[in-house]
């Protein structure tokens, strides 16, 4: 059952990134990062869980994207821009979305009173 | 809060507000990461933009009707208006779809806003810029211009069709490079356009003759600097054709080194920026002759195998990506069908063809500068300057230079007198009176000329063309040719030559008159039967003795084309695209003998002197052609190198060389074996001139062998030493391309010059016959997106010297279909 749970919440996660992203931009991936922080339990699973949800998102739209154009060649040439292969700067761009997310995940989570000493 | 917590916060902070900074803020080089890599509205986005979409459709206010725009497939649009003033609001709206960013940079770089952008790196430039008044002088032009005047409808309809293509664009359609800056684009005004010409002229009407002429008489003497840098060429292959059948080569005997002059010394000393180029200040490099050497030549029937008209047109000037030119065409029925290029930012075609005439343009060099040197009432606090006896009140401007953050970084005040802005020269005050900050007549007469019928009409629409004088060549349909150039040009005295500074206290001195349109420099159908420019002296001072400038290039270009020209048979388009990428030298042909004789003449006295005996064998084995695969010419250049190195130490100076006499000069002196200036200051020895060139040869060989290696490997390949470097607009090496061998050497008449930065910007072969065909390249592409397969498309049929033939239909239905690219609708705004 908690394993369903954390499933469906890592979709909506998915689906928050992603829609935040496309509505009102990258700033909504930290921004949603802390609100995830501040609503799930206090584990650095939750951190990881939000860091790979916004991964995914953003990998998804990129996919997307790369629908509509060479983005491969693209990768390529602003890439060599920053001295980096394409596939790196793949790696950067969801490696920034999954950092911007993890790591608010854990400074929201961190500095929420847990829900134990609520109920205390 | 639990020590686990405290923990995670230890760690997790830093690395969200760093990430977070990252992400929000640029850092370095890079921008910020946030916007830059989002996948819907960043970088990535622009992968959807990569291509033109098959169809599209906008609206463009003021519009009066419809237009269709088709691409071709090397991504040209052909606009199909019902109106002139709707085909110049589509060029507007399809060049800065293709070239947005190039479009607002050099407009910020005249109006000197770079640091707006870029910061205050670039504070030098946009002071040069404004301290010329560029922008201010365009601000004044426009304001004079009459509303409802023609070309003030044709530059607001052509700010119309820019801002349209702003004002519609989508996240994913902002070009890249604003996303590395951060910035966006600003609003073109009708007056930017003014903007472009001044840019153009500080480019190719900007000269130093006074100080050039200061810095040899502080080494020499006034008496020796006006023989080294006279005002008429030493060798004359005039463009007005003076009757002879070859170059005309001065006998001139250099008077010899003088002592130097104090005065000249401390003028000179004291100039700096009043005299600095865009050469010192943009990425030319100006060490060469051929820094920006142009070409244009046109054939009658009787040279013509087709017995049609042939024109051809290089304009050699710095080559960039995205380039310089927009390659486009236009058609208005029953008024105008118009094809060539633009400079994004000029509302109608510079070089290029209709149905019945074709033209293009090199630059003249003709000196429309002069500084006057003027006194002030006061160093410190000015407020009037003394002309006349009577002081006049000084103009002020106050110039304020702003960082990306609006934050002010420098503040200018620049007067102005009634000949134009002042500059500093230590306790000198020097106006500068210009002709490219005048009123222009450029976009009139490029107006006009797109619908010229034949070459008189197009003469006479010229007539309104003020600056950068340029040296147009014309051709029509019924066998015409003729070159004319343009501009506007100071009547002097001539006690007072331009290549002096003039006294601002006497006002004879101001320029009050210009030559009339009939002394221009002019031929028209010559007997023999072609017509050529190369930036050469246009004028024999033999058949006009009026100073007409002093900055003139050496003519090898021009007697290389003219050679070719004069032979004793007829040419092809094709003959005339070669002729384009001629890999030999009228330069090489003239020296290489000079210097084999006096070095065989050296050996003969000295049989065992091997080395001198071994780069003899090398160089006499040369073609004098510098082909991509030529193994020889390396040497003849490092020997060039040499002799003027040795031969003008005279001109050495404590922080190098002051001033460089030109190549020609150095001609004519090969034909003085004893001149004074053969001898070498620094050794006891007299030298003369074949001693030097000993000497310069065994040095070359020296160092060619151990730079280069030995003299048969591939360092000696001349594809290995020379090659083209077309740098990105703001000079990103990932976005350039970089080292690409090409035909050519110094003063071949495509020239390669030493950086490579320089070169064709444009290539274009015009047949006038029954029909029109044409055939052109540019090195870069259509697109200024460099994810655009029409990025730089045309680059390897640019360096392998070939053309494309263009596609020039008189309907939009005659473009086949398999050679459209995409479809453009535009429509007026509802």
């Amino acid at each position: 059952m908690n394993k369903m749970v954390g499933n469906v919440a890592f979709a909506v996660l998915v689906v928050a990134f992603g829609a935040g992203t496309v509505m009102f931009g990258w700033w909504t991936i930290p921004l949603i990062g802390l609100i995830w922080g501040v609503i799930a339990p206090s584990k650095l699973q939750t951190g990881a869980t939000a860091a790979m949800a916004a991964a995914l998102s953003w990998g998804l739209l990129l996919s997307w994207t790369a629908t509509q154009g060479p983005v491969g060649a693209l990768a390529r040439r602003v890439g060599s821009i920053f001295g980096v292969p394409s596939v790196a700067f793949f790696g950067i761009t969801l490696t920034l979305a999954a950092v911007l997310a993890g790591s608010a995940t854990l400074v929201a989570g961190a500095l929420t009173p847990s829900r134990v000493q609520k109920t205390k | 809060m639990t020590l686990r917590n405290r923990l995670i916060l230890i760690v997790s902070v830093p690395v969200f507000l760093g990430t977070l900074f990252v992400a929000s803020q640029p850092v370095g080089p890079l921008p910020a990461l946030g916007p830059f890599l989002e996948p819907t509205r960043g970088v990535w986005s622009m992968a959807g933009v990569a291509e033109l979409p098959d169809s599209a459709f906008a609206s463009i206010p003021g519009m009066e009707g419809n237009v269709n725009v088709v691409y071709d497939d090397r991504a040209v649009p052909h606009i199909f208006a019902e109106s002139r003033l709707d085909a110049v609001r589509a060029l507007g709206y399809v060049v800065a779809r293709d070239r947005l960013f190039q479009l607002d940079l050099q407009t910020r770089a005249t109006a000197g806003t770079l640091t707006e952008i870029v910061g205050d790196v670039a504070l030098s430039a946009d002071q040069q810029s404004r301290r010329l008044g560029l922008a201010w002088s365009a601000e004044q032009n426009f304001s004079r211009i009459e509303p409802g005047s023609d070309v003030a409808q044709l530059m607001t309809a052509y700010a119309d069709g820019i801002n349209a293509w702003i004002d519609g664009l989508d996240d994913n359609e902002l070009p890249l490079e604003y996303r590395l800056l951060g910035a966006q684009p600003q609003r073109w005004e009708p007056q930017h356009a003014l903007y472009l010409l001044k840019r153009m002229g500080w480019t190719l009407s900007y000269n130093n003759l006074e100080r050039r002429k200061a810095a040899a008489a502080s080494m020499v003497g006034m008496d020796a600097a006006n023989a080294l840098f006279p005002v008429n060429a030493p060798i004359q292959e005039p463009i007005q054709t003076n009757g002879t059948d070859g170059p005309r080569v001065e006998a001139v005997t250099l008077p010899p080194p003088g002592t130097p002059d104090v005065t000249a010394a401390d003028w000179f000393n004291a100039s700096t920026l009043a005299f600095e180029s865009e050469c010192a200040t943009i990425t030319f490099d100006c060490s060469s002759e051929d820094v920006v050497g142009s070409n244009n030549w046109a054939i009658g029937p009787l040279k013509s195998v087709s017995g049609n008209a042939i024109l051809s047109g290089d304009p050699h000037l710095n080559l960039t990506l995205p380039s310089i030119w927009y390659e486009v065409h236009l058609v208005v029925p029953d008024y105008m069908d118009v094809y060539g290029v633009v400079i994004p930012g000029t509302p109608g075609i510079v070089i290029g063809f209709n149905r019945d005439v074709a033209w293009s343009f090199t630059n003249t060099g003709a000196d429309v500068m002069d500084f006057y040197e003027e006194q002030f009432d006061d160093l410190d606090d000015a407020t009037t300057y003394l002309v006349d006896d009577a002081y006049r009140p000084l103009g002020t401007r106050i110039e304020e230079y702003k960082d990306e953050k609006g934050r002010v970084i420098a503040v200018d005040t620049i007067y102005h007198t009634h000949r134009g802005p002042v500059f500093e020269q230590g306790d000198r005050r020097l106006s500068l009176r210009w002709t490219v900050l005048d009123d222009q007549g450029e976009f009139e007469a490029f107006d006009g000329i797109a619908t010229a019928r034949t070459v008189d009409e197009w003469l006479e629409k010229m007539e309104s063309y003020v600056a950068p004088a340029q040296n147009g060549i014309v051709a029509d349909r019924q066998g015409s040719i003729a070159i004319r150039s343009h501009g506007r040009f100071p009547d002097r005295d001539t006690d007072r030559p331009g290549d002096m500074v003039l006294e601002g206290t006497n006002g004879d001195t101001d320029w009050t008159t210009y030559w009339p349109v009939s002394r221009y420099p002019f031929s028209i159908d010559p007997p023999r039967g072609f017509l050529s420019s190369a930036n050469q002296q246009p004028i024999d001072p033999r058949a006009e003795p009026a100073y007409y400038g002093a900055q003139w290039p050496a003519p090898w270009r021009a007697m290389q084309i003219n050679s070719v020209l004069r032979q004793d048979r007829k040419f092809t388009a094709d003959d005339m695209r070669l002729l384009q990428t001629n890999a030999g030298s009228a330069r090489a042909n003239y020296f290489l003998p000079h210097i084999l004789n006096a070095g065989e003449r050296v050996l003969s006295a000295a049989p065992n002197d091997t080395l001198l005996g071994q780069a003899l064998r090398l160089l006499s084995a040369w073609d004098g052609n510098y082909t991509k695969a030529n193994t020889r010419a390396v040497l003849f250049e490092q020997t060039m190198t040499e002799l003027g190195e040795r031969t003008w130490d005279e001109l050495d100076g404590p922080n190098g060389r002051v001033a460089t006499p030109s190549s020609a000069l150095l001609g004519i002196l090969m034909n003085d074996s004893t001149s004074r200036w053969w001898d070498n200051r620094a050794t006891p020895t007299v030298e003369n001139r074949d001693s030097v060139v000993a000497s310069s040869l065994r040095s070359a060989f020296v160092r060619t062998r151990s730079q280069f290696g030995p003299e048969d490997g591939e360092g000696w390949l001349w594809s290995s030493r020379r090659t083209a470097n077309i740098r990105h607009l703001l000079q990103i090496p990932a976005l350039s391309a970089l080292n690409l061998p090409v035909q050519g050497g110094p003063s071949t008449i495509s020239p390669s010059s030493g950086s490579g930065t320089h070169g064709a910007s444009w290539r274009m072969v015009v047949e006038l016959g029954p029909s029109i065909t044409a055939w052109t390249t540019y090195p870069g592409g259509q697109s200024g997106n460099p994810i655009s397969p029409y990025y730089r498309d045309r680059i390897e049929q640019w360096m392998n010297g070939e053309l494309a033939e263009v596609l020039f239909p008189e309907r939009a239905m005659e473009i086949p279909e398999d050679r459209i690219l995409s479809r453009l609708r535009l429509i007026g705004d509802e």
